[in-house]
């Protein structure tokens, strides 16, 4: 469902520095229906490969297949079956929350038929009846990366991503939006881009691992943890690239 | 209009009217034509009352309100569109919501279509708001209604052509104050080199001189319609909303 084919990106290093490879040769595979935890320290290159597959960076060599459309030859096909969550939640302060997911829907394509049902869907499948009326821009943190969660889903695109969907939430707000993330599996494929072991361990069903723009590890959960936990892993591959 | 395109533009309009912005800059529009409309009033009574011979009222108060009041506007205009095109693109890059647009199966056409046709609702309700002065002339007075038809046909079409070309620069630019300035930059050059163009002469002034606005708005505030003038501005909107959408466009793809 996913297919990264050697995703590389670099950016300018400015006058008199080195171009900055932020990500190289990122290649992975994902099944249908699977969620998919992307693991990586800060700066490893999981918002920059993330950013690329979702068509909002380009990418500097290599390509992806989203839903069996290529992301530079199809673009606007992958972006109909795509739901994104960036990290900073894509919210209009100014609109209502159920405004808010009608427009997404309709820039999503929706049918302006089957508007309000999946409109009404989302605001259940999110738990976001009670501040439906409400302003996004009155919103708690948790509940904007709901909303967040919902116009990523407003359209039932097959392929979900979300970046650092719990950062910036206290621990409650957590749990909930694992739960609610941890609900998508089987109807969604989903990669999580994440550096909480936790959340990996707790959601995903595989991992990949990135450091310094490349995978070091990737593979089902339990062929990664059969030996060792996540967090030994972890520490083993980001010091294998030094 | 596609149906994406209508609910950017939907979106737009609803974002205007229910922020304080497009109220503030409302009223600071009509204040600004008020201010000028009454003074314009006063002139033309101190120069009633100063003229041994009456001039021909029709024809004076066309020539010493309506008139100079529409030129003004143009002006007040220029610093006007800026600070409402600067929000129009940059906003959305402040505020992370453009990733939105970007990841959505959206064309930059109907991203910017339906950001431009929000834009030429502000404008249109803005400028002709300001046409409450003129009107009152009509109902109290009897100036020739026909120019001032065609003046603020002049002034919309001016309204939508910088409305472009602020669009375009809002499209260029992630910080709202960069493209205020800039636009403002752009608008004032556009607008001012008519002069040193008229002073230069020969082909190249004369080709100066048919890029300004300038020069194509005089004809209407006199109240002649022209195709070529309307034809100008039609072609600036075209070049401004052309573009952005190159320029958005473009940023897909870097």
């Amino acid at each position: 469902m996913i297919e990264a084919l050697k995703l590389s990106r670099v950016f300018p290093g400015g006058t008199g520095s080195q171009d900055i490879a932020a990500a190289s040769d990122v290649s992975f595979s994902i099944g249908k229906g699977a969620i998919v935890g992307m693991l990586g320290p800060n700066g490893a290159g999981k918002s920059t490969t993330i950013r690329m597959l979702v068509t909002s960076l380009l990418p500097s060599s290599g390509t992806a297949r989203i839903a069996d459309f290529d992301i530079l030859k199809n673009a606007r096909e992958v972006r109909e079956r795509l739901g994104y969550l960036p990290d900073q939640p894509p919210l209009y302060n100014e609109m209502r929350v159920r405004e808010y997911l009608s427009f997404v829907a309709r820039v999503k394509g929706v049918h302006s038929r089957e508007l309000r049902t999946a409109v009404d869907r989302v605001l259940d499948q999110c738990d976001l009846v009670t501040v439906a009326g409400r302003l996004c821009g009155n919103l708690s943190r948790g509940f904007r990366q709901r909303v967040g969660l919902a116009q990523a889903l407003v359209h039932r695109p097959p392929v979900i991503i979300l970046d650092e969907p719990t950062s910036g939430l206290d621990p409650l707000q957590i749990v909930e939006m694992r739960k609610l993330i941890g609900s998508l599996r089987g109807e969604h494929t989903v990669l999580i881009s994440t550096h909480i072991l936790q959340e990996v361990t707790q959601l995903c069903s595989h991992v990949v691992m990135l450091a310094r723009g490349k995978v070091v590890l990737s593979g089902s959960l339990d062929e990664v943890t059969r030996e060792k936990s996540i967090e030994t892993r972890f520490i083993e591959a980001l010091d294998h690239v030094g | 209009m596609s149906a994406k395109a209508r609910a950017i533009f939907l979106r737009e309009l609803r974002s205007w009217f229910t922020t304080p912005l497009f109220y503030v800059l409302c009223s600071a529009f009509l204040l600004l034509s008020a201010f000028f409309f009454f003074s314009l009033i006063l002139q033309f009574n101190a120069v009633l009352q100063q003229s041994s011979i009456v001039p021909e009222t029709t024809t004076s108060l066309n020539e010493w309100v309506i008139l100079p009041l529409l030129e003004t506007l143009e002006i007040v205009l220029v610093f006007l569109i800026p600070v409402v095109t600067m929000r129009l693109l940059a906003e959305e890059r402040r505020t992370g919501t453009f990733e939105l647009l970007k990841t959505s199966p959206l064309s930059a056409s109907e991203i910017v279509a339906g950001k431009y046709f929000a834009l030429l609702v502000v404008l249109a309700v803005t400028v002709l708001l300001s046409a409450v002065f003129p009107a009152s002339l009509v109902i109290f007075s009897d100036p020739e209604v026909a120019p001032i038809l065609v003046g603020y046909a002049g002034l919309l079409l001016f309204a939508a052509a910088f409305g472009a070309i602020g669009l375009f620069v809002s499209s260029l630019c992630s910080n709202q104050t960069i493209s205020g300035v800039l636009s403002l930059v752009v608008f004032l050059v556009l607008y001012l080199i008519d002069t040193p163009a008229e002073k230069i002469g020969g082909t190249f002034g004369r080709m100066v001189r048919y890029l300004t606005p300038a020069s194509h708005t005089e004809s209407f505030v006199r109240g002649v319609l022209q195709g070529d003038d309307i034809f100008y501005f039609i072609s600036l909107i075209f070049v401004g909303v052309f573009l952005a959408a190159r320029a958005l466009e473009f940023e897909r793809l870097r």
